[in-house]
């Protein structure tokens, strides 16, 4: 059964490489465009395998091998599309910043204290696996692990899963993370819990090499480091990771999109793929929570204004087009899946004109969910070690930031879009049919996390590097030049 | 709940009572209800006893629990531990 799954898990990779070359030839050489890409072809491998999955439960009516054979089909399509592609220029260089070399003094001692960090995680992701293989807390098992064991034990009667009977384990909700357990397991021709564990584990390990290589192609490697001990350093992210939640796989998506988009504008000489890319891991962050439908939007507005302000009507348009032909395909299945499967969310369901209306003009809603946003934020991760939030404001207010931070195209789009999403949440928040209280309280933190990846991209994106103070280049906190 | 499946092949929705009330949140009582549909899908598990089928999920309370009497609803097979399958039609 364990062949069954690693086969499954390496045939959606390999599909993935092909859809990630077939947008089009990326950075080129350095380990940190490798790892880029291994990361980015992980998630758009789960991501395309779920979306063709489900696809084959409509039209086939049930999981079976057959799916494999179009698998390799459709893998294959992209493989061709790929090598006509890579045959047509050779690829541009992203520039990276710091990346060869030997490790100085300096780094070594981080380099130790990363690799620390990531075999910390890795033995929290083993002992999690271990003690709670359903999932720890309710929604793995209630929501994600349930709509799995529909699909695959449910044969023809697949559909069941979402019965309307079935509201309090959100049937709504979009199918990545099932689709790819319950694939897995036809793989497998069993359940095993190893499944959704190995998803679990493989996509949160993804997001912290996509922040490492995202920093490392823009900001250097010491950079990339500090950011990977940093993200790992935040107990609530690992634990979170590997208790089976969508949220950390739906944080990997937001920041694959946000780190592909800096990269276009870190080197824009090279063109289309990292836009397209940037599309594709949006679609797939849509297709794994219904925020990721929010971050759709956030990310399309904020690219038009960044984009727009800069560049002009026509070329953001221009610009958006890629986004949009990656984006595209798998938005296509997530409307199918909405139109005709699941019944109505809950939080839509429980919206009238007269009601929605009398809670935006709730002026004591407003402020609770303010003060319930500053709070956890600024004391997010409580279970760890320290509050990592205070942690980064000193290490802003020590280092400073780099001498044009604010005026890049890369930081003002993932500042826009991340604003643009807690904005969006403040108002899901404001206009929630359920209580207040027991909505922010239960579901805050696991919002907060699904931005934290990009928020620590955004931050070592812009605060001074070590190799920057000692030069004496960028700005302190009190905006004096050095 | 694994006997509980193997009586259940081919039943679309039974109904459920449990020791304790189901308010679909996050108490004891659908805490054991969550368990009891994870445990017996693909057979959708209402939380209401109105069906033809319904399971008695009575694990919950202390020692071996006597299976409690439903109006309309006869048992069909006791599984032990607190499990009971009740049955509309049955005719012991």
């Amino acid at each position: 059964m364990i062949a069954g799954i690693l086969l499954g898990l390496a045939l959606a990779w390999a599909v993935g490489f092909a859809a990630v070359r077939a947008c089009g030839r990326q950075t080129h050489g350095g380990r940190a465009a490798g790892l880029l890409a291994v990361s980015a072809a992980l998630g758009a491998g789960l991501g395309a395998t779920s979306c063709l999955a489900f696809l084959w439960l409509v039209i086939a009516g049930e999981l079976n091998r057959g799916l494999l054979v179009a698998e390799v089909v459709f893998g294959v399509f992209l493989a061709l599309c790929a090598k006509r592609i890579s045959a047509a220029g050779p690829a541009g260089s992203a520039g990276e910043t710091g990346t060869g070399g030997s490790f100085s003094a300096r780094e070594r001692t981080v380099a130790v204290w990363l690799t620390v960090a990531w075999m910390a995680a890795a033995g929290a992701h083993a002992w999690f696996g271990i003690k709670s293989p359903h999932g720890g807390g309710y929604d793995p098992w209630v929501t994600w692990n349930l709509r799995a064991r529909f699909l695959f034990r449910g044969g023809e009667d697949w559909q069941r899963g979402f019965s309307e009977v079935l509201n309090w384990s959100h049937p709504d909700y979009p199918l990545l993370l099932p689709v790819s357990v319950a694939r897995l397991w036809t793989c497998a021709g069993g359940e095993s819990m190893l499944a959704p564990a190995l998803v679990a584990s493989l996509l949160f390990a993804a997001t912290v090499a996509a922040l490492m290589a995202g920093l490392a192609l823009t900001r250097g490697r010491e950079q990339a480091m500090l950011g990977g001990i940093a993200a790992l350093a935040t107990t609530f992210f690992v634990t979170h990771g590997a208790s089976q939640f969508a949220d950390v796989p739906l944080a990997f998506f937001i920041l694959a999109t946000l780190v592909h988009l800096a990269l276009h504008d870190h080197a824009p000489g090279l063109g289309k793929p990292h836009l397209m890319l940037a599309g594709l891991m949006a679609g797939c962050a849509a297709w794994t929570k219904n925020e990721g439908l929010l971050f759709v939007g956030a990310a399309i507005s904020g690219r038009a204004l960044v984009t727009v302000k800069r560049l002009g009507l026509r070329p953001a348009a221009r610009q958006l087009a890629p986004f949009f032909a990656g984006l595209l395909p798998v938005l296509a299945v997530v409307v199918l899946f909405k139109a005709f499967i699941p019944p109505p969310n809950d939080l839509i369901a429980g919206q009238s004109p007269g009601a929605t209306l009398a809670r935006l003009l709730d002026p004591s809603r407003h402020l609770t969910v303010l003060r319930w946003f500053g709070e956890r934020i600024v004391l997010f991760d409580n279970g760890g070690v320290v509050h990592i939030v205070p942690v980064l404001a000193a290490c802003f207010l020590i280092c400073g930031c780099r001498a044009d931070a604010f005026r890049r195209s890369e930081t003002q789009t993932c500042a826009l879009v991340l604003g643009l999403m807690l904005g969006g949440f403040a108002l899901v928040y404001v206009c929630t049919p359920h209580d207040l209280l027991w909505h922010l309280e239960t579901s805050l933190d696991r919002l907060i996390v699904q931005l934290w990846p990009s928020a620590v991209f955004l931050f070592f994106s812009v605060v001074r590097t070590p190799g920057e103070i000692e030069r004496g280049e960028g700005r302190d906190v009190f905006g004096r030049r050095h | 709940m694994r006997a509980a499946r193997a009586h259940l092949e081919g039943e679309e929705i039974i109904g459920y009572v449990g020791s304790y009330p189901v308010f679909k949140g996050v108490g004891e009582g659908d805490a054991a209800y969550y368990l009891a549909q994870y445990s017996l899908a693909p057979v959708i598990v209402d939380w209401r006893p109105n069906h033809r089928v319904a399971l008695g999920d009575f694990s919950l309370s202390a020692g071996e629990p006597p299976p409690k009497p439903i109006p309309g609803l006869q048992i069909w097979t006791n599984l032990g531990e607190g499990a009971v399958l009740y049955h509309r039609d049955h005719r012991p």
